[in-house]
């Protein structure tokens, strides 16, 4: 069997018709398609741990800057009333 | 009831999937497009092909992800459409004998004439084959796998696979042909009115 033989029935095509209508198939393998309700679905039922994990941390470093931001505002109020004293 | 009963598979079975099997996701979203005959049954057969690979990730003994999932595709989409009023019992019944073809065939470069075809259209063509020819040239010329891969799939002998695609591309070029003809007289008309 020749080589162009053997890719003839590979791929089921034997004439410029059928190789363009597979050549229109295969350039419709690109289209876009929306993921967003699929993925939504997806992730009520199967959560991604490398979103969760990341969530995770994200929630942990709130209360955390929470608490800097806390301090850095008492500090700055302390100082205010310091040198509104003073200067009386 | 869906694939997993309702309960979320374990987190490692969680990652391994979103490592190994989501990637593919928007392929089986595609294929299933292309195969069903509207949007929803589309994405419910993604969707339960999906819970299905995740239900049975630790289980799977096919090595190729891609080869496996399309398998899970293809039976989910069989039990699914099987009871779709849309699935064309034969190929007689929706009249896509070749008798069509042949005279009404355009001249010119075949690629240029398929180009001005909507792929609303092609996908129109492709809804009327029987659903296993259907699936073939999907596996084949979609999703590009090899007849053996196709075989495998679809649990038929390769000459089998080699037979349908041999039909299907007749009864696409069958439906395809006359409607790039009209598409294409039409398009001539309107810019002869133009003028």
């Amino acid at each position: 069997m020749t080589q162009s033989n053997e890719d003839q029935d590979l791929t089921g095509s034997s004439s410029p018709w059928d190789s363009a209508i597979r050549e229109r198939l295969a350039a419709m393998a690109t289209s876009p398609v929306d993921m967003a309700v699929l993925e939504s679905r997806i992730n009520g039922q199967i959560p991604n741990p490398a979103q969760a994990s990341h969530m995770g941390k994200r929630r942990g470093c709130a209360p955390a800057m929470m608490f800097a931001a806390g301090l850095l505002l008492a500090g700055l109020i302390r100082e205010t009333l310091g040198r509104a004293i003073a200067t009386r | 009831m869906t694939a997993t009963d309702g309960k979320p598979p374990a987190v490692d079975s969680a990652a391994s999937f979103y490592e190994s099997v989501w990637p593919h996701a928007e392929l089986l979203l595609r294929l299933a497009t292309f195969a069903c005959d509207d949007h929803a049954l589309a994405e419910e057969l993604a969707y339960q092909t999906l819970l299905a690979a995740a239900a049975t990730i630790n289980q799977r003994g096919e090595a190729d992800w891609r080869m496996w999932l399309l398998g899970i595709l293809y039976r989910q989409g069989q039990s699914l459409l099987s009871n779709s009023a849309t699935a064309p019992a034969d190929v007689e019944a929706h009249g896509l004998s070749k008798a069509a073809s042949g005279s009404n065939t355009p001249a010119g470069d075949p690629r240029e004439i398929l180009a001005s075809l909507s792929d609303q259209q092609v996908l129109m063509a492709m809804r009327e084959l029987p659903p296993e020819m259907r699936w073939t040239v999907l596996l084949l010329d979609v999703a590009g796998l090899n007849q053996q891969q196709v075989a495998v799939i679809l649990d038929r002998p390769v000459w089998t696979i080699e037979s349908h695609v041999k039909q299907a591309r007749e009864m696409l070029r069958d439906v395809l042909v006359p409607l790039a003809a009209e598409v294409n007289s039409v398009q001539r008309n309107q810019v002869f009115e133009r003028r």
